[in-house]
């Protein structure tokens, strides 16, 4: 896991744009839900409708008390009730639409995620940073998945909110309205100037913290190293000055977010102190509150929303005729009310602050969903023979230098031929272009004839199989671990897999037997107990051609033996392109290659090539120092 | 229960440290929420006396008065925050190190908390989680239950019948609201134990990357982690329905108090017992105590949910040591011979070394060979005191290894593991790291005899490393132990990923630059006995842990002598 390749912090405009570009990119995850995003935004304004009716209902109620109008006070209680039962209705509705609405989206994000990870090139970097495709994967899509939702809906239900009040207060009362409206432009031009002054902090922060992770990621890494050399003191004391100077940076973007929050805050005793003295003012100067034209839709409004909740409390509104009652019963309410009228504003204020850190993280998911899938062929390959051709390949790794200068090497069905050479020669990158993990940049991998890069990969792997020795299971049984190479085979062909690489003892020895679950990764089992298994699924694959990648075995001699043993059950009558590493099969093999730096050097029977003394026979000598513990002939110490 | 709360003491012991400024970060939070308080007090005012009582001078008054509590509220609130921030920051960095402390002493093979993805977690999200408890969690709680109490006074001494009355519903809000949170918990360990499946399946998966692709299973491979995706998904949505339904329930009941308090307050202004400022005052303390209610209710679910991370974070604490006894003081001025007698170790349940002894004699070049499991790295980690066996002793010249100086231990005996750790910086940051005193001149020297003339000192490496072959790699190692320069040089497997050219020019470099230092090399291959004037040998282990009594005893060792 490392920190993320390339990362470039984002700021301003192009910050909006990879937003815009995310949210364009995953607008259509949320097509299949428009019902239940509909069903939400109607709940958002039905919502907002509710509480201003309790806002009202408040209102008219300590108006008719003022009044004493001991009937309107049960009425206004009931009327309570009944709309806390309806906001509360409501909120269940809403709540369950974005549930819905998530637990759908976080599957069908991460599943195309995961699928693409899986369907990219098999570049080194997506299987060695596991970890951090993993972060990717699961938290930063969470993230963005919770910005798309819950982040959005929120400023919708904001503005929901603020043209429903606005549209009530306007109706109302415009002069107790006003102080407190003027404060709601004034919060979110606070909000938006303040998070601007932000940004150079959110980076500075986010790269912070970047670091750190990097830093401890790289030390979990060398903790055997930094024991070994007694080194534990150094390292916390650096990671020690590290954490603090992230503290440092931290609580600078902390501190400026907390003044904003603070701004905030004292807004909302800021509209308070204005609604007292302008709004009491004037009902002390008995003017009459609200224009003549609102007033009078006011009142026509009235009777209206009365009548939805009962006769009774229309009469009473009705009556309520005294300017005085209304503006007082107002004021309260307003006092009442005035943070939660305003608490819409800071989530908007803090949603705001959220987008450059969302950028990032939509930043980081679109690298992912954006990485080059592999590029396949869509022809299918016939049943073949076996007759594998490699035909002057030249090939790089993207806009790298190339590594294969021309090989061109020939195995015939049913024989087996070996390709030698030290590490780095390009072994590796041939064996990955014979099986079409990846295309040659000129040249071309025939199998009978067929061109593989015209074939889809699917269908080249079919019959042709990579194995590598470093035996990769995954957490489940050995019968599971075994099927992957066949699915749809049975039990009965499991076993048999099993016994034709000689497995089959091994795997009855455990203690489940083909039960055995194998953990993660094959934990559970010993180095050459997963190679065998990997072998046995090789052979239930039954491919015409095997690449062997034959990597130094880290097993020992003994257990070795038992697994070149499967390795030449599993070999037999198949085309098989051994990449040997360790030369104990190579006097099997009916041809070897000598690869070096990219091309082909030498090439033969191996009886012969021995015989003839060339870099074959060099590459042998400095094996059998290996084996035979015979100290002498060793003079290359070329590093 | 006892679990939970040791969890609890473990994971607030970190803001805790800093007492005194909690207390008073604690004590000026409070004062600032009293603020809040002041509000309705001073509506009640405004509506009696200025608007019913036609005052417009005290209207002036109480706006002033508003304004005032505001300023007053809002800069003690942002005060506070500011110290528990600072705070917060420090109580990470503690907790961070502790656990990083204690991760250098777990040995990866005997707890999977040591090992990278999970430790990693542990240090950055699960380290970062006090901070939220710093500035949330319990101490948030105290103080709203605090303000909470106060808030219940006021209204009490304002109209005591109207409260009380208010009140009834809100200890039903409070009794439901623990049960949710007590179910919720469960709901919660589980969905998390998930969600830690998700994340390693997909890491499997993508660290297998090439199997999958090799049999073309890329579409099942995806489809598996989906079900569990699914599954994990599916089960989240219904915690949150369930929790959605409770929470509509408990806030239906919890809106009682405000109808409640808006009817018995009515009915007493219409009584002539108090006045529409009453009443208003009043309802806003209400409504206020429902918010303060809610927001205890949010509190505990934190405190509840940091439960479960510091039981995680013990787990890490709690784990046994490699090294379990004290370490000693002695200065150690030279290291000769060798002695390990009757070395028992036990990893994850299972005997690793069973009544291993050997002696090493000063000087000696000793070859330490055996299959895969058989205890050679063990062996080498007990030798060095990188851990402690579970019976027998290691003793250096005859003095037992548990005497010494760690730090002085670490001069004298290297151990370099199999793989060797590049990080990221240049050859000479990384050779230097083993030790950081030394000057250029001695890197310098370093590199060269451990044969990485060809890079420069300034070459930096990434992250990754790629660029490195595993020859280089196992010269970086090389490097370190030259600049250490210790009298005993243990190498474990040294040429495990090598080829055997590279196998035979490191194993040469190794020789010529022992000078005269005792060097053990642990490998699978019989290759290295050739560069050794003795070879120890350790006789296979079998895996199933019920077999081990058979081959124990004399299983331990054996000697020989090769030329």
């Amino acid at each position: 896991m490392t920190a993320a390749p390339a990362e470039v912090p984002l700021e301003g405009k192009e910050a909006r744009r990879t937003l815009a570009r995310a949210v364009r990119r995953f607008l259509p995850y949320l097509r299949p839900h428009w019902t239940w995003l509909t069903v939400a935004t109607v709940m958002a304004v039905l919502n907002s409708i509710v509480t201003i009716a309790v806002m009202y209902t408040v209102m008219a109620g300590i108006g008719q008390i003022v009044i004493g109008d001991m009937s309107a006070v049960e009425s206004t209680a009931v009327n309570l009730i009944v709309l806390t039962i309806a906001e509360n209705v409501i909120r269940i509705v809403y709540n369950s639409a974005m549930i819905r609405i998530n637990e759908r989206l976080s599957v069908t994000i991460r599943d195309d995620l995961v699928k693409r990870l899986h369907n990219v090139q098999l570049s080194r970097h997506v299987s060695q940073a596991s970890g951090e495709w993993v972060t990717r994967v699961l938290f930063e899509a969470n993230r963005f998945r919770g910005f798309l939702t819950k982040s959005l809906m929120e400023v919708a239900n904001s503005v929901i909110w603020f043209v429903a009040f606005a549209v009530f207060l306007l109706a109302l009362s415009p002069t107790v309205a006003l102080p407190t409206l003027i404060t709601i432009p004034l919060m979110v031009w606070i909000a938006v100037t303040f998070t601007k002054r932000l940004r150079p902090d959110t980076r500075a922060q986010r790269e912070g913290w970047d670091q750190v992770v990097g830093y401890l990621n790289q030390r979990i890494d060398g903790l055997a190293d930094i024991r070994s050399f007694g080194q534990e003191e150094a390292v916390l004391a650096d990671l020690r000055r590290r954490s603090e100077d992230y503290s440092t940076v931290h609580n600078r973007l902390s501190f400026k977010r907390l003044w904003l929050t603070s701004q905030l805050g004292f807004g909302v005793f800021l509209a308070l102190a204005l609604l007292i003295f302008f709004g009491g003012l004037q009902i002390i100067n008995g003017h009459q509150l609200g224009s003549g034209f609102f007033f009078d839709m006011a009142a026509g409004m009235m009777p209206m929303t009365w009548m939805l909740m009962g006769t009774d409390t229309m009469m009473a509104s009705m009556g309520m005729a005294s300017g005085t009652a209304l503006a007082a019963g107002t004021l309260a309410a307003f006092a009442l009310f005035v943070k939660r009228m305003l608490n819409p504003v800071r989530d908007l204020a803090h949603q705001l602050g959220q987008t450059s850190d969302i950028a990032a993280t939509a930043q980081r998911i679109l690298e992912v969903l954006e990485l080059e899938e592999e590029q396949s062929g869509t022809g299918t390959l016939p049943p073949v023979e076996g007759d594998v051709e490699v035909d002057d390949v030249r090939f790089a790794y993207g806009d790298g230098p190339e590594v294969l200068h021309g090989v061109t090497l020939r195995a015939r069905p049913g024989e087996h031929i070996g390709i030698v050479g030290t590490s780095g020669a390009g072994k590796s990158t041939l064996m990955q272009l014979l099986v079409r993990l990846y295309t040659p940049t000129s040249g071309a991998v025939r199998v009978d004839g067929h061109d593989l890069a015209g074939i889809s990969s699917a269908s080249v792997r079919s019959q042709v199989l990579l194995v590598t020795q470093e035996a990769q299971l995954f957490d489940g049984t050995v019968t599971e671990n075994i099927l992957f190479g066949r699915p749809e085979a049975t039990e009965g062909q499991v076993v048999e897999a099993a016994r034709a690489v000689g497995a089959d003892e091994v795997i009855a020895g455990l203690r489940d037997g083909y039960a055995t679950r194998v953990g993660e990764r094959g934990s559970r089992l010993s180095v050459g107990e997963r190679q065998l298994i990997a072998l046995a699924r090789a052979m239930l694959a039954d491919p015409r051609v095997i690449v062997l990648d034959e990597a130094v075995s880290s097993v020992d001699p003994d257990r070795q033996r038992v697994v070149f043993a499967a390795i030449r059950r599993l070999l037999e009558g198949r085309t098989a392109i051994v990449v040997a590493h360790w030369l104990a099969l190579v006097e099997d093999l009916d041809q070897v290659f000598v690869l070096e730096d990219g091309r082909i050097v030498e090439s033969g029977r191996p009886v012969e090539l021995l015989t003839a003394g060339g870099r074959l026979t060099e590459l042998c000598q400095a094996q059998e120092g290996r084996t035979r513990q015979n100290t002498e002939g060793k003079d290359n110490t070329r590093v | 229960m006892n679990d939970s709360l040791r969890a609890l003491r473990f994971i607030y012991g970190y803001p805790l440290r800093y007492r005194r400024e909690m207390v008073i970060a604690t004590v000026i939070m409070f004062l600032g929420l009293l603020g809040n308080i002041a509000v309705p007090l001073l509506t009640r005012y405004a509506i009696d006396i200025g608007v019913l009582g036609g005052e417009s001078s005290t209207l002036l008054m109480t706006s002033l008065g508003v304004l005032g509590a505001g300023v007053a509220t809002t800069a003690l609130l942002h005060i506070g925050k500011r110290m528990r921030f600072t705070v917060a920051s420090k109580a990470v960095n503690d907790l961070r190190e502790d656990l990083f402390r204690k991760l250098m002493n777990l040995g990866p093979a005997d707890i999977a908390e040591a090992s990278g993805g999970r430790a990693l977690t542990r240090l950055v999200s699960d380290a970062v989680s006090v901070r939220g408890l710093t500035n949330g969690g319990l101490l948030e709680l105290l103080n709203q239950l605090l303000v909470t109490l106060t808030m219940l006074v006021t209204a009490l001494v304002i109209d005591p019948r109207t409260t009380l009355l208010a009140v009834i519903p809100m200890v039903f809000v409070v009794i439901g609201n623990f049960t949710v949170q007590l179910r919720l918990q469960r709901a919660f360990v589980e969905l998390k134990s998930q969600f830690t499946k998700l994340l390693a399946g997909v890491g499997e998966s993508l660290a297998n990357i090439n199997v999958v692709k090799s049999y073309g299973r890329e579409a099942e491979a995806s489809d598996r982690l989906n079900k569990v995706n699914q599954d994990h998904s599916a089960r989240d949505g219904r915690m949150k329905r369930t929790y959605s339904r409770w929470e509509a329930i408990l806030n239906v009941v919890g809106g009682l108090p405000t109808p409640i308090a808006l009817w018995a307050g009515g009915q007493a202004v219409l009584n002539g017992t108090s006045t529409v400022g009453d009443l208003v005052a009043v309802v806003a303390l209400v409504m206020m105590f429902q918010m303060s209610i809610h927001m205890l209710a949010m509190h505990t679910n934190g405190a509840f949910r940091s439960v479960v991370t510091a039981q995680r974070l013990l787990r890490v604490m709690d784990a046994r040591s490699v090294i379990t006894g004290r370490d000693g003081a002695t200065d150690l001025p030279a290291l000769g011979s060798l002695d390990a007698t009757g070395i028992d170790v036990d990893i994850a349940g299972r005997r690793v070394l069973d009544k291993v002894g050997l002696h090493i004699e000063a000087g000696e070049v000793v070859a330490l060979t055996g299959p895969t499991g058989s205890g050679k790295s063990t062996l080498l980690h007990v030798l060095a005191r990188l851990r402690d066996p579970d019976g027998g002793s290691v003793t250096y010249d005859g003095v037992d290894a548990r005497t010494y100086a760690p730090d002085a231990l670490r001069r004298h005996i290297v151990c370099l593991p199999q793989r060797q750790w590049v990080f990221e910086g240049t050859l000479e940051d990384n050779i230097r790291f083993a030790r950081p005193e030394a000057t250029r001149d001695e890197v310098a020297q370093a590199a060269t005899a451990a044969g990485l003339s060809h890079i420069p000192l300034d070459r930096r490496f990434g992250a990754s490393t790629l660029d490195l072959s595993a020859g280089e790699r196992q010269r970086i190692g090389l490097a370190r132990a030259l600049l250490v320069d210790p009298d005993v040089l243990l190498l474990d497997n040294p040429t495990a990923n090598l080829d055997a050219e590279t196998e035979a020019a490191l194993l040469e470099t190794v020789l010529r630059v022992r000078n005269g230092r005792t060097l053990v090399i642990a490998s699978q291959q019989t290759a290295v006995t050739s560069y050794a004037d003795r070879t120890i040998s350790l006789a296979p282990r079998a895996t199933a842990p019920d077999a081990v009594a058979t081959l124990t005893g004399a299983a331990g060792l054996e000697g020989g002598k090769d030329s």
